[in-house]
């Protein structure tokens, strides 16, 4: 009796302890304490190579940065049951300050030019209160941006992405499996932010502000020149193939294409061009906002839609391309457009396309 | 992890303990040899602040051996550690203090210094950048004002670059105001947001929570990127009961100031104005606030606001057991708006709640006319204005105007207006409410004479 209430208590113990660790959910082993500096200029790319193996050797846990800088060369293969997170809650913001040379959040500099720079590979594998720079891009006079491979692939089911924010990335999120969650993000990607492709089961994508980030750090008024590229560029949303998608309080400010849902360039996939639910959707100085080529037989229903054109520049709000693989379907039940459209807010539209409770 | 919630767990491990050996007594094995050592201790705590554990002797029963008389060495997986010397136990146990120097998964292991076979060990997670208030000073007791203890663990989070302020469960008294600079998050120990029902939360300690009694300013001031609250609970203990006739007045609990800060997960009893959000690119979500007058408050905000899962609630009748209306509700009727939003680029606004006020939402142009952007448009969804005398009111907006989604609004019996809109202004108001209902009586008519840019489709009949 008496061995069976100490069990009790230990129970009680981890359960109640678990709930009540302070910042629960970036709990585990430091990379600083595998010799991890975070000093802005040391490779701390082996220290954290060794915190994710001996996490990932222990069974899965949190591998946590602290507020700092940890400048990287490489970059790293997240397995099954580890979460690489911040000490601190994201997202971040950068409003005037440079994440490279002052420490902000916790921070990842990435170099690497090479590959993906984290590859979610197995269930459970997550990043969350991450602030990921790039310190060798552009500066926001240039022409055109340096060309980077995705900061993160999502290639597992059971994956997630959270509360992270992204400055002068070039393309940010490559979600290629279904049952993954992705909330919570601040997105300053010059070309893609977020792209979907090869996805069986639904994809939930909540929370999501693409913004001009690298103007801030720099101090730069909008539009700097990096911004026309974007302009002629950037998009913040691709669908291709997928099952189902949930799309929440997804907003845009600055690029060429609110949102791209088109068919994939591979099409071996047992699946058609995706559909899906969207709400609260905010595609402010864009080009383009909403672009559909293809979708399956449910197609794409959007509600609450604001669409602003981009000053001079704007094309169409809503366009609805005809023939592909798979003919669009698109609702857009409630919204507003703004600004001037050189096709017209929404042009030529196919018949499959409803658009309704639109503000005057 | 705070010393104050590791005292507790203590008091409850100790509390089990007690209980194992007043059972081992009764079966006669009090006198038992020791076989090894129970070690007690937290299941985290921040690295280089000390915690207490408790070493008892145990007998192979797991009862207290009170008559063991040797001496515990102290070990550690951490060579940062630093633990106590070596000790003898009184009545089989004691409590040491110990700190950790590295943070990750530590182990700690007591042994008798004669017999290596008597031992025991638990582990916990060191964590880093965490800053108890306790260490600081901060009493938690109720009374003791604990202000300057918790504005010194800000500046010292402040000054390592940044980190969590945590307070634990307990109730923190102040009487000043913070300020919360860049990347320092205030914050309690475990996820909030709170509620409380026939609990007064002066008297009784159910969250980490601050009492407040300042009137001269916002009691937390959020004034740098990065700066944040979570999982508080509020509570104004010197506010009137629910019998006055008019509550008093505070200044705004929390005042945001810059962008890139974040309000979660916390709560609000007793306040007059909560939040006032005077930047863009700030979040609030995860939020129960019981605040008389005003519930939010949006203006200057240049860059968008989200705010999500809010509540608006009358928590003062539930910590009072009084039935709802109490008198303090029939001014809140007549005077209280759950959210008021004037110059903002860009809001986005879902799951918003309350439960009796006068006016839901207000939308409507600032007093200061100089900022470079207009009164603000953006997007709602799943509103929820429960026992009001305006639902929404829009006196201006930019040319997007408004959306919102699903908007349930419910009349008081002398409710005025579900939806106004108003005409004139700075910038005519557009709005559109896209599928809803709304309930009971309307004096003015559930919209009135909408201006001609309101659109209300897809109504519940």
């Amino acid at each position: 009796m008496k061995v069976n209430l100490t069990v009790v208590f230990l129970v009680l113990c981890f359960f109640a302890c678990h709930v009540v660790i302070a910042r629960a959910v970036c709990a585990g082993a430091s990379v600083n304490s595998f010799g991890a500096k975070g000093d802005g200029h040391s490779d701390d790319t082996a220290a954290i190579q060794s915190a994710i193996s001996a996490v990932s050797g222990a069974g899965g846990g949190s591998v946590v940065f602290g507020p700092g800088r940890y400048m990287v060369s490489g970059t790293f293969i997240v397995p099954q049951g580890v979460v690489l997170c911040g000490a601190v809650e994201g997202p971040f913001d950068v409003t005037g300050i440079n994440p490279a040379a002052t420490t902000t959040a916790p921070t990842l500099l990435i170099t690497s030019t090479s590959g993906p720079f984290l590859i979610l590979q197995g269930f459970g594998a997550g990043a969350s209160d991450l602030l990921f720079h790039y310190p060798n891009q552009v500066g926001a006079s240039a022409s055109k941006p340096t060309n980077y491979p995705y900061t993160i692939v999502m290639n597992s089911p059971g994956t997630k992405v959270a509360r992270c924010t992204v400055t002068n990335g070039y393309d940010f999120l490559d979600i290629e499996r279904g049952r993954v969650i992705v909330e919570d993000l601040y997105i300053g990607a010059f070309h893609t932010g977020i792209y979907i492709d090869h996805v069986e089961d639904r994809v939930s994508v909540n929370n999501v502000v693409n913004q001009v980030f690298w103007d801030l750090v720099e101090n730069a008024a909008v539009p700097s020149p990096i911004d026309t590229w974007v302009m002629n560029n950037g998009i913040g949303l691709i669908v291709n193939r997928m099952d189902s998608l949930e799309l929440h309080d997804f907003s845009v400010f600055e690029r060429n294409t609110g949102m791209l849902l088109t068919d994939s360039p591979d099409k071996t996939q047992n699946f058609l061009a995706g559909y899906g639910v969207g709400s609260d959707i905010d595609l402010d100085n864009v080009q383009y906002g909403i672009v559909i080529s293809s979708s399956n037989s449910p197609g794409y229903k959007f509600t609450n839609v604001d669409i602003a054109a981009a000053p001079g520049q704007g094309q169409a709000a809503v366009q609805v391309k005809s023939g592909g693989s798979a003919p669009p379907k698109i609702l857009i039940n409630g919204g507003s457009q703004r600004g001037t459209w050189a096709l017209g807010a929404y042009p030529a539209p196919a018949s499959d396309i409803v658009i309704v409770n639109i503000l005057p | 992890m705070a010393k104050r919630l590791q005292t507790l767990l203590l008091a409850f491990s100790l509390s089990l303990m007690v209980g194992c050996g007043g059972s081992g007594s009764g079966s006669g094995g009090g006198g038992a040899q020791a076989s090894h050592f129970g070690v007690r201790g937290p299941s985290s705590s921040a690295a280089g602040f000390s915690f207490s554990i408790t070493v008892t002797a145990q007998d192979k029963s797991n009862a207290v051996a009170t008559s063991y008389s040797g001496r515990v060495h102290f070990t550690s997986s951490d060579p940062g550690a630093v633990l106590p010397s070596d000790s003898q136990l009184a009545n089989g146990t004691a409590t040491f203090s110990v700190t950790l120097g590295n943070s990750g998964l530590q182990t700690i292991t007591a042994t008798d210094t004669m017999s290596s076979t008597i031992h025991g060990s638990f582990s916990l997670t060191a964590i880093e950048n965490e800053f108890p208030v306790a260490a600081f000073g901060a009493k938690g007791d109720g009374r003791t004002d604990d202000t300057a203890a918790i504005q010194g663990a800000i500046n010292a989070a402040s000054a390592a670059g940044g980190g969590s302020v945590v307070l634990s469960v307990a109730r923190y008294f102040t009487t000043g105001t913070l300020v919360v600079p860049a990347d320092v998050v205030l914050c309690g120990p475990f996820q909030g947001p709170f509620d409380v029902t026939g609990l007064n939360p002066a008297t009784g300690a159910i969250a980490p929570t601050l009492l407040i009694t300042n009137t001269s300013g916002p009691f937390i001031t959020l004034n740098g990127a990065g700066s944040g609250v979570a999982d508080l609970l509020f509570h104004y203990p010197n506010q009137v009961h629910t019998n006055a006739a008019a509550p008093t007045v505070y200044p705004y609990t929390i005042l945001v100031t810059a962008p890139g800060t974040k309000v979660v997960r916390s709560m609000a009893t007793n306040a007059y104005d909560f939040l006032d959000i005077e930047s863009g690119r700030v979040l609030a979500r995860d939020l129960y606030i019981g605040a008389f007058h005003i519930g939010i408050h949006i203006d200057h905000a240049k860059g968008r606001v989200t705010v999500r899962n809010v509540f608006n609630q009358v928590f003062w009748d539930v910590s009072e057991n009084v039935p709802v209306p109490s008198p303090i509700d029939t001014w809140v009727l007549n005077n209280a708006i759950a959210l008021e939003v004037n110059r903002v680029d860009g809001l986005e606004l879902h799951d918003f709640a309350l439960f009796i006020r006068g006016t839901g939402i207000l939308l409507t142009d600032s007093p200061d006319k100089t900022q470079d952007f207009l009164a603000g448009y953006g997007v709602a969804s799943g509103i929820d204005l429960d026992t009001v005398k305006y639902g929404i009111v829009i006196s201006s907006s930019n040319s997007a105007g408004y959306k919102f989604a699903s908007v349930d609004i419910g009349s008081t019996g002398d409710g005025q207006a579900a939806v106004q809109v108003k005409s004139g202004g700075s910038s005519p108001p557009k709005i559109l409410i896209n599928g809803g209902s709304q309930r009971g009586v309307w004096a003015l008519g559930a919209y009135p004479a909408p201006a001609p840019d309101a659109v209300v489709v897809n109504i519940l009949p």
